[in-house]
């Protein structure tokens, strides 16, 4: 072995990663070379050099606490929507989610018919959602939260649905400004609910209003679905489903 | 609530292990304690924000060093406002260091930084161009694999052996260069050329 040969190696030896064999050449050729042995020497010191250095190099004791503070804030911001939906499949857990709204404040449905007119373009009712149910193409799919935020205009309130899991979530196309989110019971069931939310007067519904769970619903059906309206917290909700009256009833005081 | 909370707990069982080495490998690119923690933060949270692309089993310390670099970088680009020269996505063979002598010399967080471990080593590691730091820092600080190198940096197992060849040998010069103040000037700096 000569220099030419062994100076490439020197590294591969200072990283241990020379087989036994071909350690054994190259350190042989170093004990009867000054200048690659130099070169070898120089290496060696490198490192120590850097090893030092490395161990004066210590994070602040409470670094990893302040992250870990930071990671609790930004689970407990994010817990709303922020991971769905790769997350909600695996959190068989405490399901999740969001809702939505806005529907039409009552005093516009009865104020003249300029404002009306106005707010046309702007609501939606019941009955059109659930004659969009059983069409396709009828929501924009997206599954990051902020960015439907963004794209809707304004920031979504959620709640709870135990037991249910989110399968779709993104905009319905009649009204921009309305999200919906269709979820089902759990993956042996056919059990469907579809959940919009948009801003407070927006969707409209016409039905039995009675008060459920603090909250004054509106209830009604058509073809074969039972939907429930409400408004809370400036959000117009609205749940559709084919499950019977008294299970809707169920999953609205259990959200 | 529950799912949440054991998500971020098995996110941190597997990452905090590794926040000293997240904060030197920033400590010794930024040579900037504030920085560095700045750094520390913003690769645990993208980390989490990503956690559920982190394949089970394997390599968590090469993710998070992939995500410290990234956001190494951006800081860098925040600061120095030349965002072409620090891309880990280009071969950076002729990209230089983004630190002047001048520039270095002006910074006391740097110098407080200096103060408290090797400054001609940190100074002549702040002299080398990217495509040879990160390969350097990565082995010698980080003591990750030629592999997990190439994976980070995004380019072949041989790259990786050649540019810390060169790396090595261009720091011992300078540093040789450094101890002698007088010397005339090194081959080394042809190397960069």
């Amino acid at each position: 072995m000569n220099c030419s040969d062994v100076r490439p190696l020197l590294d591969l030896l200072y990283d241990e990663l020379l087989e036994t064999k071909d350690s054994a050449l190259v350190l042989d050729h170093l004990k009867n070379c000054n200048d690659c042995r130099t070169e070898w020497e120089a290496l060696e010191e490198l490192r120590s050099r850097i090893a030092a250095a490395k161990d004066n190099t210590l994070m602040p004791p409470d670094l990893m606490d302040k992250v870990s503070l930071s990671l609790k804030n930004n689970s407990s911001n994010r817990r709303i929507f922020g991971m769905l939906p790769q997350q909600i499949p695996l959190a068989s857990i405490a399901a999740s989610i969001l809702l939505l709204g806005w529907v039409l404040v009552p005093q516009y449905l009865h104020s003249g018919d300029d404002r009306q007119a106005t707010l046309a373009t702007r609501t939606s009712s019941a009955q059109k959602l659930i004659a969009d149910l059983t069409t396709t193409g009828t929501i924009a799919p997206e599954s990051d939260k902020q960015e439907l935020d963004k794209r809707l205009g304004y920031k979504l309130k959620y709640v709870h649905l135990p037991s249910w899991k989110l399968q779709n979530s993104g905009i319905y196309i009649a009204q921009a400004n309305i999200a919906r989110f269709d979820f089902v019971r759990d993956a042996n069931s056919d059990e469907q609910l579809s959940c919009y939310q948009a801003p407070e007067g927006t969707i409209k519904a016409i039905g039995n209003a009675q008060e459920l769970a603090g909250k004054q619903v509106t209830f009604g059906n058509q073809s074969g679905y039972q939907f429930a309206k409400w408004t809370q917290n400036g959000r117009d909700y609205l749940f559709i489903t084919k499950l019977p009256k008294p299970v809707l009833e169920g999953i609205i005081r259990g959200a | 609530m529950k799912f949440f909370q054991s998500k971020r707990k098995q996110f941190e069982e597997l990452t905090r292990p590794f926040g000293q080495d997240i904060y030197r490998l920033a400590l010794w690119r930024l040579a900037n304690r504030q920085d560095a923690e700045d750094v520390v933060q913003e690769t645990f949270m993208r980390a989490y924000r990503s956690f559920h692309t982190f394949q089970k089993g394997t390599n968590v310390k090469a993710w998070l060093t992939k995500i410290s670099l990234n956001v190494i970088n951006d800081l860098l680009k925040k600061k120095i406002r030349q965002p072409d020269t620090v891309s880990l996505e280009i071969d950076c063979d002729e990209i230089e260091s983004l630190q002047s002598d001048s520039m270095s010399l002006q910074d006391p967080a740097l110098q407080l930084a200096m103060n408290e471990f090797d400054p001609a080593l940190l100074l002549t590691l702040r002299k080398l161009p990217i495509s040879l730091l990160y390969p350097l820092l990565l082995r010698e600080l980080e003591d990750l694999s030629y592999e997990e190198i190439a994976s980070i940096l995004a380019i072949p197992t041989g790259t990786v052996m050649s540019r810390l060849f060169r790396a090595r040998r261009l720091v011992r010069d300078r540093l040789t260069e450094h101890s002698q103040p007088h010397a005339k000037q090194k081959v080394a700096d042809d190397e960069l050329q």
